[in-house]
């Protein structure tokens, strides 16, 4: 383990110089604040001297002698005048790479799949929500070897034996090659031939026909028809 | 209590008169009416109840008469004023743990055109062995514990005290009754009458009733968390570990949490008692708007009371206040819901979290806020998931201690 760890640091370290710092994220630094340190229950992360923190490649960090995760970290302030919370963007969150979450990952094929949401390293698939309150990484237990986006507004992401819902967090629990997505005004359905789903939540046609009335029945008819094998 | 050859004593010489002696003071046979021991206008005849000038502490008592609660009530007897004859049985619930200090007052239940007992003795009987009772002679709850003890047996009209109940062993949500007996003292007129001249009726919180002192302290941690910390559900955890006595529930860690995560959490350490997810395509008809994707518009027919009908449900008979975990917009944002219902004719409920300081609302506009809270607030939470709808299903969990 030891000896894995080190080859994925020298990979690390060769990556870094050679590294043609991406002028964005370079750009970026003079105007986002780094935060390092735990969310306990009275503690939240420190800001940072962001001049120490260097961009690998999306968001890589190394710091010293210690390499990062970079999630974006949100806060949320209230709106008194539309009595409504809204997020605002603190800066980038750095989670340490070699912690029990994210023991060690290859920086060689590391890269995004979305932008700040997806990322891989041909082992793994990484998620950072971004509606989490504390910037979090999960690893999720999809493939990247047959990973799939299933929709364009990255609701179902799968692969050969798993659904993942991005917005929900969550796994759909039924059979990953007959599941596909539809779209009907703009909102994003699953669907595995016999159910409809929403988000995570799995709806059968009689739901289906009474619930979403922002369909009209002719609608309805005309996509139970197409997706749903009688 | 006086004798007939007193009265007649007393009318001879012109200190009652004939009339009074004849109708009143004795009766047509000639008997005196303060010799009859089971009923005299002139014997000690209190009535014992509620000091409600003063504030109970460790206990909410509960007086209201409406569609939803009416208190029992006793007849004390004929002796008594109309008006005061007919005796309202307070119910109170007490803590488990804790003595509760209950105020009370002596006041005169006849109101004579000349004489009557003013004072005499109290006996308090309760239906429940296991409880401890004591009286101190302190108008209201806030005394010391060397405070000096109230003599019941010198009870006189007027008289304010506290009664404090220790409830030892009693399981949660036990109910009992006191009632309180009022007798002549040895003065010169004694009598043997003993009638009954208040009585209450208590419950031990029950395990997902709190108390208004414990609520208190959680609005007071919550005081000092508004604006200084960030992150909702880490705030609804610094609340609850107050409300449920235990400061684990704090964690050293929030990475990889969200407000799901921690109900589910809740739920397997037993501090969940019911739950209920509303699903969004079940209560809600939802349109486009202003480039927002299933966006709430309003409920579905027969849907707009749906909050009000499940926490009804949940509180219907249990007097004091109810705590909800609340999570809305996928997690977007957590809340503490707390409902008070000291008076369950008119039930109001609290929305607590980091961001503000709000006010308690009838509980009839809880549909109306839940509406409100998720429309105003889908823009932020899609923004925040840089998409163009988010599930605007609600869960709520209702809190109890183990």
């Amino acid at each position: 383990m030891r000896v894995k760890a080190s080859i994925i640091l020298i990979i690390a370290f060769i990556a870094l110089l050679s590294c043609n710092y991406n002028r964005d994220s370079s750009q970026d630094h003079d105007n986002i604040d780094f935060y390092l340190g735990v969310f306990s229950g009275y503690q939240n992360p420190k800001k940072i001297n962001k001049k120490n923190v260097k961009c690998i490649k999306d968001n890589l960090y190394q710091l010293n002698d210690n390499f990062y995760m970079g999630i974006r970290y949100y806060v949320k302030t209230y709106n008194a005048k539309k009595d409504a919370i809204l997020p605002q963007f603190k800066g980038i969150y750095l989670h340490k790479i070699g912690n029990e979450d994210i023991k060690y990952i290859n920086f060689g094929s590391y890269r995004f799949l979305l932008q700040d949401v997806l990322a891989t390293d041909d082992n793994k698939i990484y998620y950072f929500p971004s509606n989490y309150e504390v910037p979090s990484v999960i690893t999720l237990k999809l493939d990247p070897e047959t990973f799939q986006f299933l929709d364009d507004e990255y609701t179902f992401v799968k692969d050969k034996a798993h659904i993942f819902c991005l917005p929900t967090n969550s796994y759909v629990s039924t059979n990953s090659h007959k599941f596909s997505t539809l779209k009907v005004k703009g909102v994003v359905l699953g669907t595995d031939g016999e159910y409809f789903y929403e988000y995570d939540e799995r709806i059968d046609v009689k739901r289906f026909m009474t619930d979403y009335d922002f369909l009209s029945s002719k609608e309805k008819d005309s996509i139970i028809e197409k997706y749903i094998h009688h | 209590m006086f004798t007939k050859e007193q009265l007649a004593k007393w009318r001879s010489e012109g200190f009652i008169f004939d009339k009074f002696y004849d109708e009143v003071a004795v009766d047509k046979t000639g008997k005196v009416q303060s010799e009859d021991d089971s009923s005299s206008r002139y014997d000690f005849l209190p009535v014992v109840s509620v000091n409600t000038t003063e504030d109970p502490k460790n206990a909410i008592i509960c007086i209201s008469n409406g569609k939803n609660f009416k208190n029992e009530t006793i007849n004390l007897g004929d002796d008594y004023d109309k008006d005061k004859k007919n005796y309202t049985i307070a119910y109170i619930v007490i803590t488990r743990n804790s003595p509760s200090r209950i105020p009370l007052m002596v006041r005169r239940g006849y109101d004579p055109d000349f004489f009557q007992d003013e004072d005499g003795r109290l006996s308090f009987v309760s239906s429940e062995s296991k409880i401890q009772m004591s009286y101190i002679d302190s108008e209201d709850t806030d005394f010391d514990s060397d405070a000096k003890k109230y003599n019941i047996n010198d009870a006189e009209n007027g008289d304010v005290f506290v009664l404090s109940i220790t409830p030892s062993r009693l399981e949660r949500g036990k109910e009992f009754t006191i009632s309180v007996y009022a007798t002549d003292n040895n003065d010169r007129n004694p009598s043997t009458r003993k009638g009954i001249c208040g009585k209450f009726k208590f419950i031990v919180v029950q395990q997902d009733v709190f108390m208004t002192e414990e609520i208190d302290l959680l609005l007071e941690i919550n005081e000092g968390l508004v604006n200084n910390d960030e992150i909702c559900f880490r705030v609804a955890d610094k609340e609850l570990a107050s409300l449920l006595q235990n400061s684990r529930l704090v964690l050293t860690n929030y990475v990889g949490k969200t407000g799901f995560d921690r109900v589910k959490e809740y739920k397997a350490m037993g501090y969940v008692k019911v739950e209920k997810y509303f699903n969004q395509s079940n209560i809600w008809i939802r349109a486009s708007e202003n480039g927002y994707d299933l966006v709430p518009q309003k409920y579905k027919p027969g849907m707009d009371q749906v909050f009000f009908n499940f926490i009804s449900s949940e509180i219907k008979d249990k007097i004091g206040y109810h705590v909800y975990y609340f999570v809305l917009l996928d997690g977007y944002h957590v809340l503490l819901l707390i409902v008070n219902n000291c008076n369950p004719n008119s039930p109001k409920f609290l929305i607590v979290d980091q961001l503000r300081i709000r006010k308690y609302i009838d509980l009839l506009d809880i549909d109306k806020q839940m509406l409100e809270m998720t429309r105003n607030n889908y823009k932020g939470a899609c923004d925040s998931s840089h998409r163009k709808d988010i599930n605007s299903s609600i869960q709520l969990s209702k809190m109890k201690r183990k």
